[in-house]
């Protein structure tokens, strides 16, 4: 059979690394066989899970992959063992939770301004996370900005709206 | 193929370029450098159509910031204003007709007019079309944005794509 046809370029963000991949791998490549893929490309040993976007467990080691991509894309997380400690400050006040490091900075958002964080008004998109000056999109993964570090303090801060000039 | 022009194919060609498109957030409409033309989705409202057109001028990219309007690609001129994003007391800000351009401090022409304020959100070194392209769609998808008469004809090109 075409190995072409037989493989798949998967897109994944990798903990500790701002921008995404892609590697080829076999259709279907398990998730073990994805890392596996993914620690011969890094030499980073330490990524031992695969997660899928937003979500909090990692799939487990025999589940294709590339099947799930397919079905609706989603991208894919490689990271190291381990949650990272997310600390939200907002106008002197800060929450902390432990996240995935597949969690996107929306769904941190939508946690902080919920009841069981900061419990403010409005909706997700009204407002931005910073991390250091830098205002991060929706969609990039918690563990693309945490520099491979499990403990991160972000801003919250309302949706920046230049105005007229004064 | 010139500098400027290379660096901004180099960015179209990008991963983090693909998983916006991916993601269905934008798409690549026609390149006739220096103008680059892109569909940006837009979110469901109750009247509204669902992707805009963004002309991109990118001479001199990416040491020069871009300048970029909404565009209405049936009449190959800039949407016209009563078409724009409209929240509760108008068009929205940044779609304002103040000048051919978009109305935020990432602009190229507008930059000037919010001087030192927003440093957050000018284009800087590190700056790619992407990033453009992620600022205009966050404004499209703000709350703020109600209402477009605009048709989903608007954003479509009518003359052959180049890419």
């Amino acid at each position: 059979m075409d190995s072409q046809v037989d493989s798949h370029e998967l897109v994944l963000a990798i903990e500790g690394e701002r921008s995404p991949r892609q590697i080829q791998v076999p259709r279907g490549a398990t998730a073990k066989e994805v890392i596996e893929a993914v620690v011969l490309e890094t030499k980073r040993t330490e990524l031992t899970e695969i997660f899928l976007e937003d979500q909090e467990e990692c799939l487990v080691e025999e589940r294709r992959v590339v099947e799930i991509v397919l079905e609706e894309f989603r991208l894919i997380h490689v990271a190291s063992k381990g949650k990272i400690t997310v600390t939200v400050v907002y106008n002197g006040r800060q929450v902390h939770r432990d996240f995935a490091p597949s969690v996107t900075v929306e769904t941190i958002i939508a946690w902080a301004i919920s009841p069981a964080g900061l419990n403010l008004e409005g909706v997700p998109a009204e407002y931005q996370l910073k991390l250091g000056s830098e205002v991060l999109p929706p969609d990039v993964h918690l563990g693309q900005v945490a520099k491979g570090e499990k403990r991160i303090t972000f801003s919250l801060v309302f949706r920046i709206k230049p105005q007229g000039a004064s | 193929m010139t500098p400027d022009q290379a660096a901004l194919r180099a960015d179209i060609d990008s991963l983090t370029f693909k998983l916006g498109a991916k993601r269905g957030k934008w798409g690549l409409e026609s390149l006739e450098f220096p103008v680059a033309y892109f569909a940006i989705a837009a979110p469901k409202r109750a009247q509204g159509p669902t992707r805009f057109l963004l002309r991109v001028d990118c001479r001199s990219y990416p040491a020069l910031a871009p300048t970029s309007q909404l565009w209405d690609g049936r009449t190959d001129t800039a949407l016209s204003v009563d078409q724009r994003p409209m929240g509760r007391t108008g068009v929205l800000v940044a779609f304002s007709p103040w000048n051919a351009c978009l109305y935020h401090p990432i602009d190229r022409i507008a930059r000037d007019h919010w001087p030192n304020q927003f440093e957050e959100l000018t284009w800087k070194p590190g700056s790619t079309i992407v990033t453009l392209l992620e600022t205009v769609h966050g404004l499209i998808h703000n709350p703020d944005y109600l209402v477009s008469t605009a048709p989903d004809a608007a954003a479509a090109l009518r003359r052959p794509l180049v890419a």
